[in-house]
């Protein structure tokens, strides 16, 4: 009953009206049951700009994806077989690491349109000459400060001065040092091997391997999460009392009195002509600093804004509850993406069973003929998220890994590998997993651990598991 | 004719190799990215950013590059050894310290005096270190004042200050990639020790981003009053910010 083979039959043989609607896009943002079982794979329906670049990807990733038969592995012994693909790439981008966590909000005081400087006010020129200022925005400054530091008129009609607006570039492109991230595949990819075996899981690597109907073994990526969580160490160096020293000559010359010390060098010595006070001249440079008092004071962006009290609601993502993904979640699992999604657990059962009281379709059982067709194209998607978007050494993060079989069949031999990065340690006895799985972990190159669960039984249509487990930040 | 220098220095962030570039360019006062060259060639040419530059120079020349860093505030840390107290220059002279860890948010590019009292049996002796932050990270909003940059004067250092000696500290963002498998408590920092004949931002730009120059000598406050701004190297401004450890704000703060 609960998979959607029986729902199309429904829809295809008997025809029982519209209540199903399986083949008709319209009907299915209606329907909680047709949504939850017969959409396995995101509709393309144009909701937000997201959802139509994410529709053009999961085709060229199910384009690209690639199916290898064990049978035919025998003639391919000496390559690999089946390339890492993402079957589902319109929700989880093959390559997007991360989304952007920073926006670009308005600056505070700066409500004018853009960023740009108020209109009919001489805003101070750009560090560079630039008309306009840094990367031309410009906001207003603390109410209280005069407008008497060069500038001929207050901010937006205010008397407080036009300061340059650092805009929060917290984006994962600007520096990927300052974070730690797990999961996805990098190259090189993860393949499935005559050997038997996945090779090319590097650090940070999270893949699932499998077997469909027809005995096709894919190897599929989870999505990347990214945490915020700076790491620091240091260079020191001890030198003498006396520095910035030039040699400009020799001090003396050893007088030689014969042959005999024709093999003594002559010393080394130098005289040392210091060169310390012009540099010194050099080091007094904070009157440049002063000029360069314009930032943001750091206590306005300072706001006790805890990401995790905010979206703990996010629990309701029907991608995380029963997974299934809907367009209206796609910006929320973005975020989820990049470790700002919080995973409540507490509460999902709760949930869960609030939705799944929309499943009532018996009187349309009631059907003249059931035929069932067995599909061999099983499919799996892997999701990963963490329950917190930053991080500092000596914090627990949980990530939560969701399996589901999206194909029209079912799949068996599945074995998940996560291969946890240097900075990760896994918590000992903290895994755990709604489906009965081997979990056997190895020591890897980073020093930390590579995590494999093996699933015991195969994963029917429609049928998923949860597994979750810490980790401590190095 | 015009002729206008410009200096730009930016940090290769996947190589790890840092890259300062020198743009002299005739006709336009914007930035060419055409006739700029690299500072740390890797044929082993001298590099035009070191270390041993007086205090001051790396973060002017950090300022001249393109990117958010002028004007930018970027929270630190300071850690000390037990007992001892810590405080940041103003102008005049110092405030009282505060409690450790002190938290303060820096702009970067300027160069901070602190002062370190109460040193561990070295009663009455006082090290005036100086802290130049030469870069600035990028949290997610929101999250500004929650990651600081560690700086941290330990007891190693401490006794070779006291013993005459110019210790110079390179604190650098670690390449995940490459992270040391261990984590460091909080109270200590991973530190690379290599020979005074080596250049330690050299050596922190291979293995990270440095974001921070500490100076720890033994040079003390002059006696002239007029002398006093240029030893608080102008005394720029900074923003306490409160920390775990910290109960109350020192007076006079800017």
């Amino acid at each position: 009953m609960n998979t959607p083979i029986t729902a199309r039959i429904l829809c295809l043989v008997a025809c029982v009206g519209p209540v199903v609607g399986c083949s008709l896009p319209a009907w299915k943002n209606q329907l909680p049951f047709a949504a939850a079982h017969q959409e396995p794979i995101p509709s393309p329906t144009p909701v937000a700009n997201t959802s139509q670049a994410n529709t053009s990807q999961a085709n060229t990733s199910q384009a690209n994806t690639s199916q290898v038969n064990p049978a035919e592995a025998t003639r391919r012994a000496a390559a690999p077989l089946q390339h890492a693909s993402l079957t589902e790439g319109a929700a989880y981008p093959p390559h997007a690491a991360v989304q952007t966590t920073g926006h670009f909000a308005p600056a505070s005081g700066a409500n004018f349109q853009g960023y740009g400087c108020p209109p009919g006010m001489n805003c101070p020129p750009g560090p560079q000459g630039q008309p306009g200022g840094f990367a031309g925005r410009w906001g207003c400054g603390p109410a209280g400060h005069a407008p008497g530091q060069g500038y001929q008129q207050g901010c937006f009609g205010t008397a407080a001065p036009c300061y340059p607006q650092m805009p929060p570039l917290a984006s994962f492109g600007l520096d990927p040092q300052e974070f730690l991230c797990d999961g996805g595949d990098q190259s090189p990819r993860a393949v499935y091997t005559v050997e038997d075996r996945i090779a090319g899981v590097d650090l940070e690597d999270t893949v699932v391997k499998y077997e469909n109907g027809a005995g096709d073994i894919h190897v599929v990526p989870s999505n990347r999460v990214c945490i915020y969580a700076p790491r620091f160490a240091a260079v020191r160096r001890v030198s003498g009392a006396v520095t910035d020293e030039l040699a400009t000559g020799p001090v003396a010359y050893l007088r030689a009195d014969g042959t005999s010390d024709i093999l003594a060098d002559q010393p080394s010595s130098a005289v040392m002509g210091p060169i310390g006070p012009q540099r010194q001249e050099l080091a007094r440079g904070p009157d440049a600093v002063r000029l360069r008092e314009l930032g943001v004071p750091i206590d306005r962006v300072q706001g006790p804004m805890l990401a995790q009290e905010i979206l703990a609601a996010m629990v309701n993502l029907s991608l995380l509850k029963d997974g299934v993904l809907r367009d209206a979640d796609k910006p929320w699992i973005a975020k989820g993406a990049d470790a700002a999604l919080v995973w409540s657990v507490g509460l999902a059962p709760e949930v869960m069973a609030s939705e799944l009281r929309a499943v009532v379709l018996s009187r349309d059982q009631a059907a003249e003929g059931l035929t069932t067709y067995e599909l061999p194209n099983g499919r799996l998607r892997v999701i990963k998220v963490a329950d917190r978007p930053t991080a500092a050494v000596g914090d627990i993060v949980t990530f939560v890994l969701r399996i589901d079989n999206l194909g029209d069949g079912p799949v068996a031999k599945v074995e998940l590998t996560d291969n946890l990065t240097t900075r990760l340690e896994y918590v000992a006895e903290s895994q755990s997993c709604s489906k009965g799985a081997i979990f056997s972990t190895t020591d890897n190159d980073g020093g930390s651990l590579r995590l494999t669960w093996k699933f015991t039984d195969d994963f029917k249509v429609g049928e998923g598991a949860i597994i979750r487990f810490r980790c401590r930040v190095r | 004719m015009r002729m206008v220098t410009a200096m730009q220095t930016w940090w290769r962030r996947r190589s790890g190799v840092a890259v300062m570039l020198l743009a002299i360019t005739a006709q336009s006062p914007l930035w060419s990215q055409q006739n700029m060259n690299p500072v740390l060639a890797p044929q082993g040419q001298h590099p035009l950013v070191h270390a041993d530059m007086p205090p001051g120079s790396l973060g002017r020349i950090r300022g001249l590059s393109p990117g958010p860093l002028q004007g930018a505030y970027q929270p630190i840390e300071i850690h000390a050894p037990a007992g001892v107290e810590v405080t940041a220059a103003v102008p005049g002279g110092f405030p009282p310290p505060v409690a450790q860890p002190m938290r303060l948010a820096v702009l970067v590019g300027g160069v901070y005096r602190f002062q370190l009292t109460n040193l561990p049996m070295q009663p009455g002796t006082e090290l005036f270190p100086t802290v130049e932050v030469i870069d600035r990270l990028y949290p997610p909003p929101g999250q500004e004042g929650n990651f600081p940059i560690p700086i941290h004067f330990d007891a190693l250092d401490i006794r070779d200050a006291l013993a005459g000696r110019l210790v110079t500290r390179v604190v650098y963002l670690e390449d995940p990639q490459t992270a040391f498998a261990a984590a460091d408590p909080p109270q200590s920092q991973r530190t690379l020790d290599v020979r005074p004949d080596t250049d330690p931002l050299l050596t922190a730009d291979r293995l990270g981003r440095p974001v921070a120059v500490i100076r720890l000598g033994s040079r003390v406050p002059p006696d002239q009053p007029e002398l006093l701004d240029g030893f608080l190297m102008g005394s720029p401004p900074w923003i306490p910010l409160v920390s775990a450890g910290t109960t109350m704000l020192p007076p006079g703060t800017p």
